[in-house]
C-alpha cells in the first residue's frame, strides 16, 4: 500500500484494528480525544469517514473540532447522554480560560491551588460552596467550608479527567487538554450568552436546566455516602 | 564507587559541616579577579592589590561608608571558604599572593559564560571524541599484539576514563546550558503573548522556529557522530574481551552508557520542544489570530461570574457499560482432607469425685429459706462444700436450682468468693403450682 492510499478499506477494516473496542468505549462512554494522545487521534481522523455513518445509526454524531479533539454527541435516544453537573461545569469553564491565558503554555499545567484561587476570586466563597454543590449549604466555619470546597472540585476533577478534559498529574497539578475549549463554545461566536446557547441547545451540545434529562447528582449522592 | 563508599563520604560532608555562602558583593569581587587576570594575564594577585580591586569592586557595586574594612572581610570570608587561595609559600608574616581556587573559577564561570550547546561546539567536542576513539582502539590493537597489561593501561584504559569521558561531560554541561536556555525562550514567549499579543506573533514564530532547527540539527548531530562511537567503542570492546582485559571492558561500558545518555537527552528535547511548538501554534492559531482583543476570556470569565444566571451544561454520552462475563471457569475437585485414624488412648484421670454433701438437700434448704437469686444460693450452699471441690460444684448447684424454679437471666456478672469466680445472676422464683 503506498502513502497515498486510504488507510483503511472500509469499515470492517476498521473495526478489526486493536485500537477500535477501547475508543469505540471511550467515546461512548463520553471521553473526549486530543492530539494529546496522538495515536488515538490519528486512528479517529483516518476512520472519521466510516465512523461517522456507522456512529449516526445509533443516534450519535461523531464530532472533529477545529480545536484538534473528537467526542461522541448524542442526538436521539439510543445513546444515552447525561449532563455535566454544576461543579464540574464551574470548574471545566475555570480551567478552559487558563487555557486561553499565555501564562499556562509553558507548563500545560496549572495546580489545583490556583485553580481553587480562581473559582474563589471569580464567584466568591459562599457562592462556590452553594454552586458546587446544591445540597450543601454554606457553612459559617471557614474552614469546613474550604475543605469541602475543596473536595467537590477534586470529586469534579476526576470525572473531568476521565472525559479527557484534563489529565490528573503528580502533586496536585492538572494537565490542560484542548477539549477544554468546550467549555468556551458558548461564549465564542456571540456576544448575546442566550442566542448562543438555543444553538447549542439544537445541535445537542448543551441542556438547559429545565429539560428532562438528569444530570450525575445520583452519582454525587453515593459519593458524599461514600 | 560503589554505593556503600558513596554513604561514607556523604557521612563525612555532613560531619564535617562542609557548607558554601557567597552573596552578590563576593560573586562580584570573584568576577573581577577573574576579569582582571583575563586582561592582565596574570592569575596572581599580591595582597595590596587584591585588597585595592576588591575595595574598588565593592564600592562600585554596594556603595557603603567603609568599603577597605569590608573588603577585608570578604577576602577573609571567600579564603575560609577555599575559593580564594594563598598560592605561595611564604609565611605569615611575609605579604603573599592569592589566586582563584578552582571552586572559585568554576562559580565564575556559571555567572560569566554562557556554555550552551551550540551546533558548532557540539560538532567540535564529538569530533575530538571521535579522534580520541580511533586512538583508544589503535592503541587496543597494539596492546593486543604484543600483549602488554601496561599499555593496556596507559594507552587504552587511561585515555578512555580521561580524554573521552572529560570531553563527554562537556558536551554534557553544555547541554544543561541548552536546557536553560530553552527555559528562557519559553519565559520568553510567555512575555511577549501577555505584553503584546498579537502583536508578539511574528517573534514568537521566529524564537520556536530558530529553535526547533536548532535541536533538530543537534539531534542529527548526536545520531550521526554516536554511531561512530559506538561502532569504535565495541571494536575496543572485541579486542579487550578477549584479552581478558576486565578494567577496559568496565571503562568502555561507562563510556558507552554516557553516549547513551547523550542520545536520550537528545531524543527527548526534541520531543519536548515539538509539543511545545504544537501547543505555542494552536494558541497561536486558535485564541490569538480568532481572538485580538481577548473577547473570547472575558466573556468566559463574565458567565462563570454571573452564575447561576446561565445555568446551561454540556452533554456528553454516557452509554452503560457493556458487561464482560466471567471466563468459564474449570470446576476442579477439591479432595477432602484426610488424616490416619489413630486410636484414642483415655488419659488416666482420677474419677470426678462425689460429692461428700447432700447437694441437692442444701439447694432446697437455700430456695426453701427464701433465696431468690443464684448468687445467694451459691453463697448458701458453696460454705458446706470441702474448698477443693467448690469449683466443680458451681455447675452442678446451678443445674439444680434452673430444676427447682423458673428464672430470669440477667446482665448482670456477680463475683462468687466462695470459687473466686463470677456468674450471671439469675432472679428466681417459685414455680406456679
Amino acid at each position: 500500500m503506498s502513502s497515498l492510499d486510504p488507510p483503511f478499506a472500509d469499515l470492517a477494516a476498521v473495526i478489526a484494528e486493536d485500537a477500535f473496542p477501547r475508543l469505540d468505549q471511550a467515546l461512548r462512554s463520553g471521553r473526549h480525544v486530543d492530539r494529546r494522545s496522538p495515536a488515538d487521534y490519528q486512528f479517529l481522523e483516518d476512520a472519521a469517514v466510516f465512523l461517522e455513518p456507522h456512529y449516526r445509526r445509533y443516534g450519535a454524531d461523531l464530532v472533529q473540532t477545529s480545536d484538534g479533539y473528537f467526542y461522541l454527541r448524542p442526538v436521539g435516544e439510543r445513546l444515552p447522554a447525561r449532563r455535566l453537573t454544576p461543579a464540574e461545569m464551574l470548574v471545566g469553564q475555570t480551567l478552559a480560560l487558563y487555557h486561553l491565558e499565555p501564562a499556562t503554555l509553558e507548563t500545560g499545567t496549572v495546580s489545583l491551588g490556583q485553580l481553587l484561587e480562581r473559582l474563589r476570586d471569580l464567584l466568591g466563597n459562599e457562592v462556590l460552596v452553594t454552586a458546587l454543590n446544591h445540597r450543601r449549604k454554606a457553612t459559617a466555619a471557614q474552614h469546613l467550608a474550604e475543605r469541602k470546597a475543596r473536595a467537590d472540585v477534586v470529586r469534579a476533577l476526576r470525572r473531568l479527567a476521565a472525559l479527557g478534559f484534563v489529565d490528573l498529574l503528580e502533586n496536585d497539578q492538572i494537565g490542560l487538554r484542548d477539549a477544554l475549549m468546550r467549555f468556551v463554545e458558548p461564549v465564542r461566536t456571540a456576544p448575546d450568552l442566550s442566542e448562543a446557547l438555543q444553538a447549542l441547545v439544537r445541535r445537542g451540545d448543551v441542556a438547559l436546566p429545565d429539560e428532562g434529562e438528569l444530570d450525575d447528582d445520583e452519582v454525587d449522592e453515593d459519593e458524599d455516602e461514600a | 564507587m560503589s554505593r556503600p563508599d558513596h554513604h561514607r563520604t556523604l557521612a563525612r560532608l555532613a560531619a564535617r559541616g562542609a557548607h558554601l555562602r557567597i552573596d552578590t558583593a563576593e560573586i562580584c569581587c570573584l568576577a573581577a579577579m577573574h576579569l582582571q587576570a583575563e586582561a592582565g594575564g596574570s592569575m596572581l594577585f599580591g595582597e595590596e592589590a587584591l585588597a585595592d580591586l576588591f575595595e574598588a569592586t565593592l564600592a562600585a557595586v554596594i556603595p557603603s561608608d567603609n568599603p577597605r574594612k569590608r573588603a577585608t572581610h570578604a577576602i577573609e570570608r571567600l579564603r575560609a571558604q577555599g575559593l580564594v587561595v594563598r598560592i605561595d609559600a611564604a609565611g605569615m608574616v611575609k605579604a603573599g599572593e592569592y589566586a582563584l581556587s578552582t571552586l572559585a573559577q568554576a562559580v565564575v564561570g556559571r555567572f560569566l559564560h554562557n556554555e550552551a550547546l551550540t551546533r558548532a561546539s557540539l560538532d567540535g567536542l564529538l569530533g575530538s571524541v571521535i579522534r580520541g576513539l580511533s586512538e583508544v582502539l589503535v592503541a587496543a590493537q597494539e596492546a593486543a599484539g604484543g600483549g602488554d597489561t601496561e599499555a593496556w593501561r596507559d594507552r587504552v584504559r587511561g585515555p578512555l576514563e580521561v580524554v573521552v569521558s572529560e570531553l563527554l561531560s562537556g558536551v554534557e554541561r553544555r547541554q544543561l546550558g541548552l536546557d536553560e536556555s530553552q527555559r528562557a525562550i519559553r519565559a520568553e514567549i510567555t512575555r511577549l503573548l501577555e505584553a503584546d499579543w498579537l502583536d508578539a506573533l511574528g517573534g514568537i514564530e521566529g524564537l520556536l522556529d530558530e529553535t526547533a532547527d536548532t535541536l533538530t540539527e543537534l539531534k542529527g548531530l548526536l545520531l550521526q557522530h554516536a554511531t561512530r562511537a559506538h561502532g569504535l567503542l565495541d571494536e575496543v570492546r572485541v579486542l579487550a574481551q578477549e584479552h581478558g582485559r576486565i578494567e577496559t571492558l568496565v571503562a568502555v561500558r561507562r563510556t558507552g552508557e554516557q553516549l547513551d545518555r547523550l542520545l536520550a537527552w537528545g531524543r527527548s528535547r526534541h520531543a519536548a520542544w515539538s509539543e511545545y511548538h504544537r501547543a505555542v501554534h494552536r494558541f497561536l492559531r486558535d485564541v490569538v489570530r480568532l481572538d485580538p482583543d481577548r473577547q473570547l476570556s472575558n466573556r468566559l470569565r463574565q458567565a462563570i461570574g454571573e452564575w447561576p444566571k446561565h445555568r446551561y451544561t454540556l452533554r456528553v454520552a454516557q452509554a452503560p457499560r457493556l458487561t464482560v462475563l466471567p471466563p468459564p471457569s474449570r470446576v476442579v475437585a477439591q479432595p477432602a482432607v484426610r488424616r490416619v485414624r489413630q486410636e484414642y488412648t483415655p488419659v488416666d484421670a482420677a474419677p470426678p469425685a462425689a460429692p461428700p454433701v447432700d447437694l441437692a438437700g442444701l439447694v432446697d434448704l437455700a430456695l426453701a429459706d427464701g433465696a431468690d437469686r443464684l448468687s445467694a444460693v451459691l453463697a448458701r450452699v458453696l460454705p458446706q462444700v470441702p474448698p477443693e471441690a467448690r469449683y466443680g460444684m458451681v455447675g452442678r448447684v446451678a443445674a439444680l436450682v434452673a430444676h427447682r424454679s423458673r428464672r430470669t437471666v440477667g446482665a448482670r456478672w456477680i463475683a462468687v468468693p466462695e470459687v473466686a469466680l463470677e456468674v450471671t445472676d439469675w432472679t428466681l422464683w417459685e414455680e406456679d403450682a
